[in-house]
Formats: C-alpha cells, sequence, structure tokens
C-alpha cells in the first residue's frame, strides 16, 4: 500500500519546504576573478546531470531536457560540448574521492577527477550541472528565486461573472517548491573555477475545481515537469551567468 | 431494430439489478499487454501502456541482475491500471495509488494511472517489487521489511547511461525531516495496527520503513544486517534477540546512524547505487493490444472477486466483482464457461444460492472437465456448507491438475468442513507445500487449536495477528490466540 503518496498534493507543500530548507540556500553565482566569458576554453566536457548532487525520482524526466538545453546553449555560446554518461561519470567520481581520501584530503577530489578524465577526453574545462529542488518564499502564488519570478499556475479558476462583486482567489502565500539548474565548473586541472544556479519552475499547480463545491485546494504536483523549454533555456542561461554571460536579448 | 432497442444498443448496457452498474462505455478504450508473464490491464490507449509495460519490464530484469537469477511465479499475475477515479475507489484505491495482494490462484495489484508518468511508474514499482518478494515465500513476510524495500525499488530508473537503484521518493524524505526524527525503531518492527496505522504514525511508519532499508542497502554490511535481522524475525526470535543477533547494538544506536543517514540525504548527497546498464539484459513486451469489452469485464470482474474472495463473507467487492461478471457474460462471454462459473463463485459469496446453482449448473454443463469450472463448483458448495459436494468437485479439479495449491485449499476446507481433520490437515499441509496464502495459514492454524497443537497453532498464527495491515485475516488469527491463551489458563497441564 502507498496511503503516503496519495497526500503527495497537499502535504509535499508544507512537508518538503523542511528538504529545500536544509538544501540550497545557495549564495549568488560566484566566479574566479578573470573567467569572465570562459577565456580560452573552446571545449566543454559535461558530466550527466546529477551526477554528484541527489535527483528525487521525481524529477527524474526533467535531465533529458536539461541535458538537451545545456548543449544547446554552449552550442550557441560557440563552445563544443561533450557529454559523459552517467555511469562513466559517477565510477570516475567516486574513484577520485577514494584517492582523495586515501591522501586524506578530502577537497582534491575534483583535482583527481580532472586528471582522471584528462586521461580518457580532450578538453578546456569540466561542467558539472544538476536539477536541485528547494523552496522559495512565495506571495499571492508569485515565487522570485536565483534569478526569476514565476506565478503558480491555477486551473479550473471560478468564472467571475461581469457586474458582481467577487473575491478573486490571489494564489498562495509561503514557501512553495521550487526547481534550479545549479552548474559547477572546474578547469582542466579541477580548480573550481565557477559556480552558478538559474530557477526554472514551481513544482506544483491549484486546481480550484472542487473549490466552490467542498472549498477544497487542490495542490498538485504540475504533469508538464521539465517540459517548459522557454523557462529552463532562462535558467541554464541565468546558471552560467557570467562565466557565459546571456545574449543581449 | 425500434428507437428503444437503438438507444439502449448505442447509449449504455446497465447490468445488474442491485449495486454497482458497468457502462458499457467504460468498458471501452482497454488494452492489455504482457511482459515477463505479467498481465498488464489498462484503461489506457496501446502507445500508453506500451511505455508502461516496458518500464516494467526494465524493473524485472534489473531484480534479475541484481539477485543473478529470474524469480519466475508458479501463479499468473495481473495489474490493472485505473484511470477513471471514481472506478479507482470501487476497486479499493481510496487515499492510496496501489496495492497488491497474493493468493494460491494468482497475484495482483491494482494501480492508478496517474496524470503524471512518472508517479504511475513509481507506483507500479512499488507494487511489483511487492508481488516478487511474495513470489516463493513460505511465511508471511513482515510489513515493514517489504514496504522498505517495495519502495527503495520503487524508483528505479534508466537515465543518463546508467541504471540508479535507490533514488530518493522526495516525499518520504521530506515527510521524515518535516517531523524531525524517523518512528522509534521497536515501534516499527512491534508496534501494532494503533502504533503503526493511525494518523500521522501510518506516515512516519512507511517513511521509516524506507529509509532504513536505504540506509542498511547502502553497504555490504548493512545488506547482511537487514537480511539477519529479517530472518531472525520470521523464524519467530524475539526482537530484542533478532536485534542483537543481526545488528549488535541497540535501537538507540541504529536510530542515530539512520538520523546522520538522513542528515546526509536532506543536504542532497547523491546515495542512491549507479549501476552498469549494459549488464542488464532488457526484453521487449509484446506489444499491447486493444481488448474486446467482454474481456474487460471479465477480467475486472475476476480481479474483484479475487478480493471478494479474500475478505471471506461479506465483501464489498462482491457486488462489483457481481456486476463486472454479469456484463462479461452479457457482452458475450456466455460462451465462456470459465466466466460463468467464477460469477456462479460470486453469487455464492453474496448469499445467492438459487443464483449461484442456476449459472453454475450452465458451466458445468458446457465444461464439466475446465478446471476451473470445478474450483469454482467446489467454492459454490462450500458456500452453501455442502461439504461432501464441494470435496467432489475440489477432487475432480485435482484430477485435471493434481499440483494445484488452490484445489488442496479447497479439498481441505471442505474436509474440516465435514469433521474429517487429519485428512484435511493433509490437504492443507498439501498445498503449502504448493504454495501460501495467509488465509491457508489461517485455516491450518484453526485446525491446530482444535487439535490442541498449541506450537504448531501458535508459529502459523503468531505472524498473522501480528500484522498491522492484517485486516480480516489478522483480526480472526488474534481471535484463535486468544482461545489457545484461554484453553491454557484452564489447563495448564
Amino acid at each position: 500500500m502507498r496511503s503516503v503518496r496519495a497526500l503527495i498534493g497537499l502535504v509535499s507543500l508544507a512537508a518538503t519546504t523542511a528538504l529545500g530548507c536544509a538544501l540550497f540556500f545557495g549564495p549568488d553565482n560566484t566566479l574566479v576573478p578573470g573567467n569572465e566569458g570562459a577565456p580560452g576554453v573552446k571545449r566543454f566536457l559535461v558530466c550527466a546531470p546529477n551526477t554528484v548532487i541527489a535527483l528525487p525520482a521525481e524529477l527524474v524526466a526533467v535531465t533529458r531536457p536539461l541535458r538537451d538545453q545545456i548543449d544547446a546553449y554552449l552550442r550557441f555560446q560557440g563552445r563544443e560540448a561533450q557529454w559523459i554518461d552517467l555511469y562513466e561519470s559517477r565510477r570516475l567520481w567516486g574513484q577520485a574521492m577514494t584517492a582523495a581520501k586515501a591522501q586524506g584530503a578530502l577537497e582534491k577530489t575534483p583535482a583527481f577527477f580532472a586528471k582522471e578524465l584528462d586521461e580518457l577526453y580532450d578538453f578546456d574545462a569540466i561542467v558539472m550541472p544538476s536539477v536541485v529542488l528547494h523552496k522559495a518564499t512565495g506571495t499571492g502564488g508569485t515565487a522570485r528565486w536565483d534569478g526569476v519570478e514565476r506565478h503558480m499556475r491555477v486551473l479550473n479558476a471560478p468564472r467571475r461573472d461581469p457586474g458582481t462583486m467577487t473575491i478573486e482567489f490571489g494564489g498562495l502565500d509561503g514557501d512553495l517548491m521550487v526547481t534550479s539548474v545549479h552548474v559547477l565548473v572546474f578547469s582542466r586541472g579541477g580548480e573550481r573555477v565557477f559556480e552558478g544556479r538559474g530557477g526554472i519552475e514551481l513544482i506544483h499547480e491549484i486546481d480550484l475545481a472542487a473549490f466552490k463545491k467542498k472549498k477544497n485546494l487542490d495542490v498538485r504536483v504540475r504533469e508538464d515537469l521539465g517540459r517548459d523549454v522557454d523557462a529552463l533555456r532562462e535558467g541554464i542561461a541565468i546558471a552560467f551567468d557570467p562565466y557565459l554571460p546571456p545574449p543581449e536579448e | 431494430m425500434s428507437l428503444r432497442c437503438s438507444v439502449l444498443a448505442l447509449a449504455v448496457l446497465w447490468v445488474g439489478c442491485a449495486g454497482p452498474q458497468v457502462r458499457r462505455d467504460s468498458l471501452e478504450g482497454w488494452s492489455e499487454a504482457e511482459t515477463r508473464g505479467v498481465r498488464l490491464i489498462a484503461d489506457a490507449r496501446g502507445e500508453e501502456l506500451d511505455a508502461i509495460a516496458s518500464d516494467l519490464s526494465s524493473l524485472h530484469a534489473t531484480f534479475t541482475y541484481l539477485l543473478g537469477r529470474d524469480i519466475t511465479s508458479s501463479v499468473p499475475t495481473t495489474i490493472v491500471l485505473i484511470r477513471d477515479p471514481e472506478r479507482a475507489k470501487r476497486f479499493g484505491l481510496r487515499g492510496r495509488l496501489g496495492f497488491a495482494w497474493s493468493t494460491l490462484e494468482g497475484s495482483f495489484a491494482v494501480v492508478s494511472l496517474d496524470r503524471r508518468a512518472v508517479q504511475t511508474r513509481i507506483t507500479l514499482f512499488h507494487e511489483y517489487t511487492h508481488l516478487l518478494l511474495w513470489r516463493h515465500r513460505n511465511a508471511l513476510i513482515a510489513r515493514w521489511y517489504t514496504e522498505g524495500l517495495a519502495d527503495y525499488f520503487s524508483t528505479v530508473a534508466f537515465r543518463d547511461g546508467a541504471l540508479v537503484v535507490g533514488a530518493l521518493p522526495a516525499d518520504r524524505l521530506a515527510w521524515l525531516i518535516q517531523r524531525g526524527h524517523p518512528m522509534p525503531l521497536d515501534q516499527l518492527f512491534g508496534g501494532d495496527r494503533d502504533a503503526t496505522l493511525r494518523g500521522r504514525a501510518i506516515y512516519d511508519f512507511y517513511s521509516t520503513a524506507w529509509a532504513l532499508t536505504h540506509y542498511l542497502l547502502a553497504t555490504p554490511k548493512g545488506r547482511a544486517e537487514l537480511s539477519r535481522f529479517e530472518k531472525e524475525l520470521a523464524k519467530g526470535t524475539a526482537l530484542d534477540a533478532a536485534r542483537e543477533a543481526a545488528f549488535g547494538r541497540s535501537f538507540e544506536r541504529l536510530t542515530q546512524e539512520l538520523t546522520t543517514h538522513l542528515g546526509y540525504l536532506a543536504r542532497g548527497a547523491a546515495a542512491e547505487s549507479i549501476l552498469d546498464p549494459r549488464q542488464v539484459r532488457l526484453t521487449q513486451p509484446v506489444p499491447a493490444a486493444p481488448m474486446h469489452p467482454d474481456a474487460v469485464a471479465d477480467a475486472l470482474g475476476s480481479v474483484a472477486l479475487s478480493l471478494a474472495s479474500e475478505d471471506e463473507g461479506e465483501s464489498e467487492y462482491a457486488p462489483i466483482a457481481r456486476a463486472y461478471l454479469e456484463a462479461a457474460v452479457a457482452e458475450g462471454a456466455a460462451a465462456n464457461a470459465p466466466a460463468r462459473a467464477a460469477l456462479a463463485h460470486v453469487r455464492a459469496l453474496e448469499g445467492d444460492a438459487d443464483g449461484a446453482e442456476a449459472t453454475l449448473a450452465e458451466a458445468l454443463r458446457d465444461a464439466p472437465g475446465d478446471f476451473s469450472v470445478q474450483l469454482a463448483a467446489g467454492h459454490v458448495a462450500l458456500a452453501r456448507g455442502a461439504a461432501d459436494e464441494a470435496e467432489a468437485h475440489f477432487r475432480r479439479a485435482l484430477a485435471l491438475d493434481e499440483r494445484s495449491a488452490p484445489a488442496w485449499f479447497g479439498l481441505g476446507r471442505a474436509l474440516a468442513r465435514a469433521g474429517q481433520a487429519d485428512h484435511a490437515r493433509n490437504a492443507l499441509e498439501r498445498a503449502r507445500s504448493l504454495g501460501w496464502s495467509a488465509g491457508l495459514d489461517l485455516e491450518l492454524g484453526r485446525l491446530h487449536v482444535e487439535a490442541h497443537r498449541v506450537s504448531e497453532a501458535r508459529a502459523l498464527l503468531q505472524p498473522l495477528a501480528g500484522d498491522p495491515h492484517g485486516g480480516k485475516i489478522a483480526e480472526q488469527a488474534a481471535e484463535l490466540l486468544k482461545q489457545l491463551d484461554a484453553t491454557d489458563a484452564a489447563d495448564p497441564s
């Protein structure tokens, strides 16, 4: 029996906020000076999404469009992108961690990772992208986070008859679950040169179909998660800024 | 054709004079597919079901890879995926997205066809894991263990060139983080229905079962401990002794470790297992095919009948089974004797002895040599208390299939009703050597209680009574244990 899952719509809004609280309330994008515009970097080696950051099972379908759009964005920036699949990137990352641990210096893991990759691939920099799930504060159903602003979709809103006084549903206030793109960029030698984030989308939508009869708000997980290509593109461009400055418009 | 007839033919077919009605249009647009011996029936078009069947096939292949062998089933497995919310409720999906059960005659699951394909897959994988775990068992599997494993494998996915096992179900993790602590482990392992299935406790129970399984399966040491612990409990070792034998440390210590693990997960640590997908041999399922309305009605009726039979006595599923089986017969399965025999069985369960006999007579006339007809005839006879007649039908069924666990079970029940306790026990033991069901252990346990074979009775009944999800069977087992205790108190010798 899977009773708990039945609550995902309403409960997760309140419950998973704790997850976000503990997770990524990260800093603004950070860039090692001198790397604006990724000078001298022509060939990116890109790891499979969420190689080192957990991906909740409910978001598994998001990685394919993320991969496609990052690939397109890097090419748009005039760079080459070569991808490593998840099995290989995790295997090599695991080996790098083991080697770093053996030296008592876990922080050297990226350096070992880069060294291993260097023996197998030709590249100028390594990108590790992820989709992360966290919370953002919403007011009237609108949330702003990681450089974007999104409004929660409302389905089956009651129709307002002309000439009548009604109160319009303004949207939810409080913590809302959202996704962001997170990118880490390492130099060929494994030095972290950039870390950035860009917001993608809200996880939930509201269905008011039952509101009139039962005063019931159905807050449910969106059916089309990961399919809003415009939102994904915007998030990717923000996440890479200023390492790869976004286009003028 | 008169106007009235046309309207009847074109609009809807209402079947049954009481209980739920089956609209003909509700039987259209269904598909079925087969993969790895599992029959999938869905309120969906072929393309959608093909994707679901392919997912299920990949999960089965993953299990085969992880275990190093295939888990075959000796009984047919049927999984029904339902989109319509009202129908889903009728089939038990109230406040839950899926559930599974296993009988001597077959394994079944009902799964909600969600708007989001990923949610359907997670539910389907959860329920299918239950069915796989229940294959080849010879005793009840502890509920925390089977739920923990079912959640763990519910998130299996092939993505980005890897096989990912043990990915996080966000809602489980979020629940535990919000609560601030897992359920106390002694309560998880030994809590009664009130302690594990009321209010918030149910979410604590499921989330903690997942978290503990996730934590222990992450390392070879943890896997060995989990396996040992489950085996100790299954053979009746007391909780504290089983803990000491398996973990060698206190529940408090284990809880601390679990809390630390949850802290890592909450911070986004990628704790899932990433495996080489080339090691997994995937097979393509048979493409989905559209179903004729009578086949849909027959399949849904049979699934509801299985639920009704599990309940024993009055069941909310019996009217549903009857409505669908009547629709099946009306829709064209009239020539199908097993469908009519199944309808007779459900009518007998509902107490409609005359209706059952009439329907059964037709089935027996057309197909006296059909195994399922003889089996149903035995059930019908049992329902009206004709033990000798039931025995004869079950023996005829056994003459057609000597290795049928349900036929041996039926024979055992018939003999028990006829007062032939020793023969009944032999038949039930034979059934138990061929399959397992909670109902079978209950029946056998009852015979042991009547013969005052205390240790044999307790060994069978205690796991049943201790299952917080055991429903009526758990209640009956607890009642029998009380009788045993009362007898012991009255006569300690």
